[in-house]
């Protein structure tokens, strides 16, 4: 199976620097043909290519006037064959569409062993907003099918004019990964990574790691258990992949409806719950070790703060959804507002990408902000990485009082995710500006 | 009333890439005393790159700006309906490069009257390298081209890039232009890659494209001088009998858009040749009227005309 990536972007966006930093940083190793259909400005060092064993393909001198998609098939094919390379990366023309050159690997794609991996659009950021406005459909077309959009000149480009460009671009493709963060301050992992899988769930991890854990991990003195829960015993031999679905639904039946004045036990519940789990004692997790269905594993990085619940140990890779709310619907004097935390609440997750710098300082308050104000509604969690003027990066969690700052390595784009009810949305993206 | 009716609206046509310095151009161009009109004209811009035009200059010259998104606007309905709003006594029109320049067609009524290229030097080269075709119908039919923020290119790139642009456009004026103003170019035309001393200048296969828009520019450095080289013949049937055309294949634009670039060379040995023989043509060169170039041209004397084998490269700038 041969892996086939396509660079595509405007003359002089920067695509031989992102393919450089690829062949040197992430795919060094593999088998690679580079199929180039322009010049670029900085030719890609010779040695170092037949050093690294990669082979080139130049096309048709870059010629827009002789048509892409009959020869450039026929190419491909030919590369494919003759080579069996891992992964063909293709600089298509800068005036081209995206589209046609998709559609020529697919087209390809039905006869040969090959995946269309990659397709990458980089932008100049400095200049997406003119070249939108004047260039029109070949650009917009890269734009659009582009699952990962990589803006370029974000260091040395006006942040206002990032931040713009970032808007037009999400008018134009809701789903890509728009990297903002110059390149050369990410590693090659950081970027394949994203090349092989342009999505970005920070939002929907959020939101569902608040459907589980409707609690903080902070000492609380209302007096209840909250170390005393429930576990789920999963079918194991299951292999479903479903259980965070399930496991979501078990907790929404499972409020207590009694009355409580605590010291009570919560876990007789008189409810019928059709979710299948044994909810009435404290069951362990009987993961079965050896499952390798690998569709748990994710949860556990945003819950790595609660994992200090477990009373076992286990490596399963599962996501045990150790917590359990206690949706208490009396008065409970741990001094949280509980009521924010029922699940049948409805939360709203707003979400921003950014690559305006924030200081330390900056940070604080606008946190502080959040965590004990209401000015932008009832703020339950949040969570973001945002870079700091020396180059560094502040990585963010908050819940209701409590904020953590730490120090973290930079990402492709600066996020903020926040979880609560009656968000002020125009209020935090003045907020975060 | 203004004469134009008679004449055609004059249109003033000024393309080049986006940042080339078009806006730039047109502004001082404006402000010029030699540009002044009474009436109205109309400024068509089918590009907005990041220089905008001051409203007060606009309004001093008394020029209307008319916006154009798309190629697909420029209608005939379009020229009429500029005509009944403004009645302007010009047009210029501000071209977006990436729209190929074919696709300008105006009203018959409507004269190309000048058509400038802008373009940066500084980026020059991704562009010749890319966007060939565009940048072949842009200067194709320039009377002008301003080359300018050429202060970090080269001497060497810039006699490139004015070779090609030559064989892009072998009528039009070229002015190249660093931040001090128009660069002198005659200088830097002595390191042409043959040498013009010799009693025989022998023109290699590489320097064929070099010598041939040379000698069209250059009169006083070709004329009288004999120089060797290898060619393809042309025969025509309306040359005289002892007239051929020794040239070769050039790729101008692309593999699809080829031209023969030759001089016409008069020879004993012509009645005997075909077309398409390839000849080692020892010539004295001078420069004659001949109908084919409109006016005054190289036109060879040959000493001597033998076969020669073929060469297969292509010229190219």
């Amino acid at each position: 199976m041969t892996k086939i990536d396509i660079i595509s972007g405007f003359l002089g966006a920067g695509k031989t620097t992102f393919i450089k930093k690829l062949l040197k940083e992430a795919i060094a190793g593999e088998k690679v043909v580079l199929i180039e259909n322009e010049f670029g400005e900085i030719g890609i060092d010779g040695g170092f290519l037949q050093d690294a064993g990669i082979e080139i393909r130049e096309m048709n001198s870059g010629c827009i006037c002789c048509s892409l998609v009959g020869d450039f098939g026929k190419s491909l094919e030919e590369v494919l064959k003759t080579y069996t390379p891992d992964r063909v990366i293709i600089e298509p023309s800068g005036v081209g569409k995206l589209s046609d050159v998709m559609k020529a690997v697919c087209d390809v794609a039905g006869e040969i062993d090959v995946t269309l991996n990659g397709s990458i659009t980089v932008v100049d950021a400095q200049k997406c907003k003119m070249y939108m406005k004047n260039f029109g459909e070949f650009f917009n077309n890269q734009i659009e099918n582009a699952g990962m959009i990589v803006l370029s000149r974000t260091d040395v480009a006006d942040a206002d004019k990032v931040a713009k460009a970032v808007e037009m671009i999400r008018e134009k493709n809701e789903k890509a990964v728009i990297v903002t963060t110059p390149i050369d301050q990410l590693t090659g992992a950081q970027l394949l990574e994203i090349i092989e899988q342009p999505m970005d769930d920070m939002a929907a991890e959020l939101m569902e790691e608040m459907k589980h854990h409707h609690h903080h991990d902070h000492e609380c003195t209302c007096g209840h258990d909250h170390h005393e829960h429930h576990h789920h015993d999963h079918d194991e031999h299951c292999t479903c992949g479903c259980h965070d679905h399930e496991h979501e639904h078990h907790h929404h039946e499972h409020h207590h409806d009694h009355e409580c004045s605590c010291g009570h036990d919560h876990h007789d519940h008189d409810h019928e719950c059709s979710c299948g789990h044994d909810h009435h004692e404290h069951h362990h997790h009987d993961h079965d070790e050896h499952c390798t269905c690998g569709c748990h594993d994710h949860e556990h990085e945003h819950h790595h703060h609660h994992e200090h619940h477990h009373d076992h140990e286990c490596n399963c890779g599962h996501d045990h959804h150790e917590h359990h709310h206690h949706d208490h619907d009396h008065e409970c004097s741990c001094g949280h507002d509980h009521h924010h935390h029922d699940a049948d609440e409805v939360f709203t997750s707003w979400g921003l990408e950014t690559s305006r710098k924030v200081e330390r300082e900056k940070l604080d308050e606008i946190l502080h902000d959040l965590a004990h104000t209401e000015k932008y509604g009832q703020v339950l969690r949040a969570k973001g990485m945002l870079p700091a003027a020396d180059g560094s990066w502040h990585y963010f969690d908050l819940v209701p009082e409590e904020i953590e700052i730490r120090t973290g390595a930079p990402i492709y784009t600066g996020k903020v995710c926040v979880i609560g009810s009656n968000l002020n949305e125009d209020a935090l993206k003045e907020l975060f500006k | 009333m203004n004469g134009k009716k008679e004449k055609g609206m004059p249109v003033f046509l000024i393309n080049g890439f986006l940042e080339a310095g078009k806006t730039k151009f047109i502004s001082f161009t404006l402000q010029q005393e030699y540009f002044k009109a009474d009436e109205t004209t109309v400024l068509i811009l089918c590009e907005e790159g990041d220089t905008e035009y001051d409203p007060n200059l606009l309004r001093e010259t008394k020029t209307k700006v008319v916006t154009v998104d798309d190629v697909s606007e420029l209608t005939p309905e379009f020229f009429r309906s500029i005509e009944a709003a403004y009645d302007p006594c010009r047009v210029l029109i501000e071209w977006n490069g990436i729209w190929p320049q074919d696709q300008l067609i105006l009203p018959a009524d409507w004269e190309l009257f000048q058509q400038i290229t802008i373009i940066d030097g500084d980026s020059f080269e991704i562009y010749l390298n890319n966007l060939k075709p565009l940048l072949s119908l842009m200067v194709k039919n320039s009377e002008l081209i301003i080359v300018n923020r050429c202060d970090e290119v080269s001497d060497e790139d810039i006699l490139r890039y004015r070779r090609g642009l030559k064989a892009l456009s072998p009528q039009a004026e070229l002015i190249f232009e660093d931040s001090e103003g128009e660069i002198e170019l005659e200088l830097m035309e002595e390191d042409l890659p043959y040498d013009l001393q010799a009693d025989v200048v022998e023109i290699s296969p590489e320097a064929y494209g070099i010598w041939y828009l040379d000698a069209l520019e250059n009169e006083e450095r070709y004329k009288g001088k004999v120089f060797e080289f290898t060619a393809m013949t042309l025969k025509a049937p309306e040359f005289p009998k002892n007239y051929f055309v020794p040239g070769r294949m050039a790729m101008t634009c692309c593999a699809d858009d080829m031209t023969f670039l030759g001089f016409v060379c008069k020879a004993r040995e012509a009645r005997l040749l075909e077309s398409g023989n390839w000849v080692k043509v020892r010539a004295k060169m001078t420069y004659e009227y001949w109908q084919e170039y409109e006016g005054i041209g190289p036109v060879l004397y040959a000493e001597s005309v033998v076969p020669a084998e073929e060469i297969k490269e292509v010229v190219q700038f």
